[in-house]
């Protein structure tokens, strides 16, 4: 009979071991959750109307690693994407081996994986939203944040008995944290911050604030690289956000009894959806519903509708013959939350018109659609023949209602009075009415695209 | 050890490495199919009590005339600690639902009739009403299969915008166009004196529409509104006078047409409104300009005597001050919206 103690420790490596191989694996399930997700949310054609993407998820975008501006992040970057399996259509390639003439290989394999070589990778909006689902999972020790346990509040926790440097050492020896980590204080020690919370960090580079810096320059970036490079990040962010939401359909990142969970089952359900579904085979997500106000409203909420709160209300998958009907259940709904997560972040419509004035001036009128907002900061910029943007006028914004359009901003620079520009494009950053951060955007084109430089 | 079978019609374990042969064929038909694209992958990970992805190696061929593929064996990474875990093979021909050695497109299963050796793949046409968008997911693979299924992808994109488009919006609005003021207030003496520098007293007086041929001519081209006023110079000639009509019509450019004819040699730009015209009648000294609003169906027409307006900016000037007098009509979109009608918002 094991004693208290022996548990702890059994249960502390389990602890460890469970988000890395016992949770929805990422690769597979959380990968193809949020391939269904894409799909049924609006984000096909948000990318076609915000950022002139005319096939949408199926659009190439291109990261060039010189454009991200931590070289640190941007070896990281390169490095985990490296790993990925072009099988499941979300491994980038690299610049070299789309440069390649010569594909067929009918005397042996290729050496190289194909997003090695060069400074830029190249992939589907769609690919780039999966890759950033499997990323969220690297390295390991990221998914201590992927727990919440919405009767309490709090993310994972350490058994009782069992001391952060117990659980450091464990980590280790699971091979979760590297001896430097361990040395130096980094190692995981056994507790997460909350999922919800993990979204906000700071320090978390795939987060909302990630986001939200990657889309200010999706749209106001110099040079298209720039703004290229910032939209795959958008799509990283949003994609790796969605893999932590993912994680609150997995009955056992939302239950307070994780220990007795872990012993009893060691993750089998999990193992079984992968093996059922794959990636390619996930069921398609439950139809949407209405959108909610907050990000965190998908994770709990006051009315009890939140993912964790519903998946933990499930009974726990403990025999194999309920495998089945658990995934039936709980992967459409996962799928569904994960696609009102889309359409919560890419929520509203802007729309641009250029009115001339009887002097001649000129003024561009914007409309605000399908959302609410409140005060915040419009910018203009304008789009030359060589893609360069330069910022026209910039407006703060109150939130009144009135007759108005949403802002009349008059456009007498000069490259716009000569007709040098050939865009403009409009970033309108603002919270909402319930306090939520909103980003919106806007293109337009001031002349045919195919006109002569 | 491989999750596949060595051959067809045994149950021992095949190879991850390879090599790898089989044919693809119409599933209808049984025919071969030729130049399908086979693209395979061996995936690596890091031995530990983790497994951790490593990297993954990538090999193509395209079928023979006899829809036949063949796939040498794999050279396996020589990296200590890293292992050989995972062999996927996908089969793409446009036209036909795509093939996955792991995954069934039918229920999204595990596949269970791969082999390494004499393995057979039967080629759905692809069906009609399909999703291209959800079969290019299923699908995957790396730039090899994209490129190869790019027709597919355009078909896929195209599927999305239609199944997301928004909302049409509701009928435009026009709100009716607000009411000109008395011609009188367009044109005025002052107006003249500013811009001519003339100090000439002028009396106003209305000036009857000339250019429409009558009720059926105004029917005809839809007359909303006009206006008209003479500034005469008291003891002048009528080179010291100015004019000014305007229509508010439905078919603008008609008038604009006559315009211009009645004008004869004209210089044509932009200084107001959509069209400016600008003639001068060397015999009568008059100085004529006319302005297409063509939004706003306005056309405007102003006389300058030649003694009154020395040159042809300031007949230009007097029709830009009459024309910023004039309410001009707005349109009010309104967009169907799901929940709440769109926030307006007023600039600081």
């Amino acid at each position: 009979m094991r004693t208290r103690a022996s548990l702890a420790l059994l249960g502390g490596v389990l602890l460890l071991k469970v988000s890395a191989a016992m949770a929805y694996e990422a690769h597979t399930t959380l990968a193809g959750l949020t391939e269904r997700a894409a799909l049924g949310s609006q984000l096909h054609r948000r990318l076609v109307e915000r950022f002139h993407c005319s096939l949408g998820l199926f659009e190439p975008l291109q990261l060039h690693f010189p454009q991200i501006s931590d070289p640190v992040l941007a070896r990281g970057l390169r490095a985990r994407l490296l790993t990925l399996d072009p099988a499941e259509g979300y491994a980038p390639a690299g610049e070299a081996w789309l440069k390649a003439s010569t594909r067929t290989t009918p005397r042996g394999s290729a050496r190289a994986p194909e997003g090695a070589g060069g400074e830029f990778m190249r992939q589907s909006a769609l690919g780039w939203l999966a890759a950033g689902s499997v990323l969220e999972e690297m390295p390991i020790a990221r998914s201590v944040h992927h727990f919440f346990y919405p009767a309490t509040g709090t993310g994972l926790q350490r058994p009782p008995g069992q001391t952060s440097t117990n659980a450091s050492v464990h980590a280790f020896r699971a091979g979760i944290a590297s001896a430097r980590e361990l040395l130096t204080g980094a190692a995981v020690d056994g507790t997460g911050m909350p999922a919800p919370q993990w979204l906000l960090d700071p320090h978390n580079e795939l987060g909302l604030a990630s986001f939200q810096r990657a889309y200010r320059e999706a749209v106001l970036g110099e040079t298209p690289a720039a703004r290229q490079t910032a939209l795959v990040q958008v799509l990283l962010s949003t994609g790796a956000m969605l893999a932590v939401l993912e994680q609150m359909g997995d009955p056992i990142h939302v239950r307070g009894d994780l220990e007795r969970s872990l012993i009893q089952e060691g993750g089998l359900y999990q193992r079984w959806v992968s093996q059922r579904y794959g990636r390619a085979g996930v069921p398609a997500p439950a139809s949407a519903g209405g959108m909610v106000r907050h990000l965190s409203d998908l994770f709990h909420d006051t009315a009890g509708n939140g993912l964790a709160q519903l998946t933990a209300q499930r009974a726990y998958p403990a025999q194999e013959g309920m495998y089945a009907a658990s995934a039936a259940a709980l992967l459409p709904l996962t799928g569904q939350y994960a696609a009102k997560a889309v359409d919560l972040l890419f929520r509203g419509m802007l729309t641009l018109r250029v009115q001339t004035a009887t002097d001649g001036s000129q003024r561009l009128m914007v409309t605000m659609a399908e959302t609410t907002a409140g005060p915040g900061t419009i910018v203009v910029v304008g789009e030359d023949r060589q893609g360069r943007r330069q910022k026209l006028a910039e407006a703060q914004v109150t939130g009144e209602a009135t007759d108005e359009p949403l802002a009349q901003l008059p456009l007498d620079r000069t490259a716009f009075s000569r007709g040098e520009l050939r865009r403009l494009a409009v970033l309108y950053t603002c919270t909402d009415k319930n306090g939520e951060p909103l980003l919106l955007s806007a293109e337009m084109a001031l002349q045919k695209e195919s006109d002569p430089d | 050890m491989a999750p596949f079978p060595a051959r067809t019609d045994t149950v021992a374990p095949g190879d991850l490495r390879g090599p790898f042969d089989g044919v693809v064929q119409d599933q209808s038909s049984g025919n071969p199919i030729a130049t399908a694209l086979i693209y395979v992958t061996w995936a690596y990970e890091k031995l530990g009590p983790l497994p951790v992805p490593v990297t993954t190696i990538t090999a193509q061929v395209v079928t023979k005339s006899d829809g036949t593929y063949e796939i040498p064996v794999h050279d396996t990474l020589d990296q200590p600690g890293v292992v050989l875990r995972k062999f996927t093979l996908l089969c793409y021909k446009a036209g036909y639902l795509g093939y996955r050695s792991d995954r069934r497109w039918e229920d999204g299963a595990a596949r269970r009739d791969f082999a390494q050796h004499g393995n057979r793949i039967r080629l759905e046409r692809f069906p009609e009403g399909e999703s291209h968008a959800r079969h290019v997911t299923f699908l995957g693979g790396g730039e090899a299969v994209r490129r190869a299924a790019q027709a597919e992808v355009v078909q896929a994109a195209l599927e999305l915008s239609e199944a997301q488009r928004p909302p049409p919006p509701l009928k435009k609005v026009e709100a009716p166009p607000p009411s000109w003021p008395p011609a009188e207030t367009l044109l005025t003496e002052a107006d003249v004196r500013d811009v001519t520098g003339s100090k000439l007293g002028l009396v106003g007086e209305p000036l009857p529409d000339t250019v429409m041929g009558g009720a059926n001519d105004k029917e005809a081209r839809g007359l909303v509104e006009y206006r008209g006023v003479h500034l005469r110079a008291q003891g002048k000639g009528e080179s010291f006078d100015a004019g000014l009509r305007l229509w508010r019509l439905g078919s603008a450019d008609s008038v604009l047409a006559d315009l211009r004819q009645a004008l004869g040699k004209v210089q044509e730009g932009h200084e107001v409104g959509d069209v400016t015209l600008k003639a001068f009648d060397s015999k009568r000294r008059l100085y004529g300009v006319v302005a297409l609003l063509r939004k706003a169906g306005v056309v405007a027409q102003l006389s300058c005597g030649a003694s009154l307006c020395k040159r042809d900016e300031m007949a230009v000037q007097l029709l830009q001050r009459a024309l910023q007098r004039l309410p001009m009509p707005s349109t009010n979109d309104e967009r169907a919206v799901d929940s709440q009608p769109p926030l307006k918002l007023r600039i600081q």
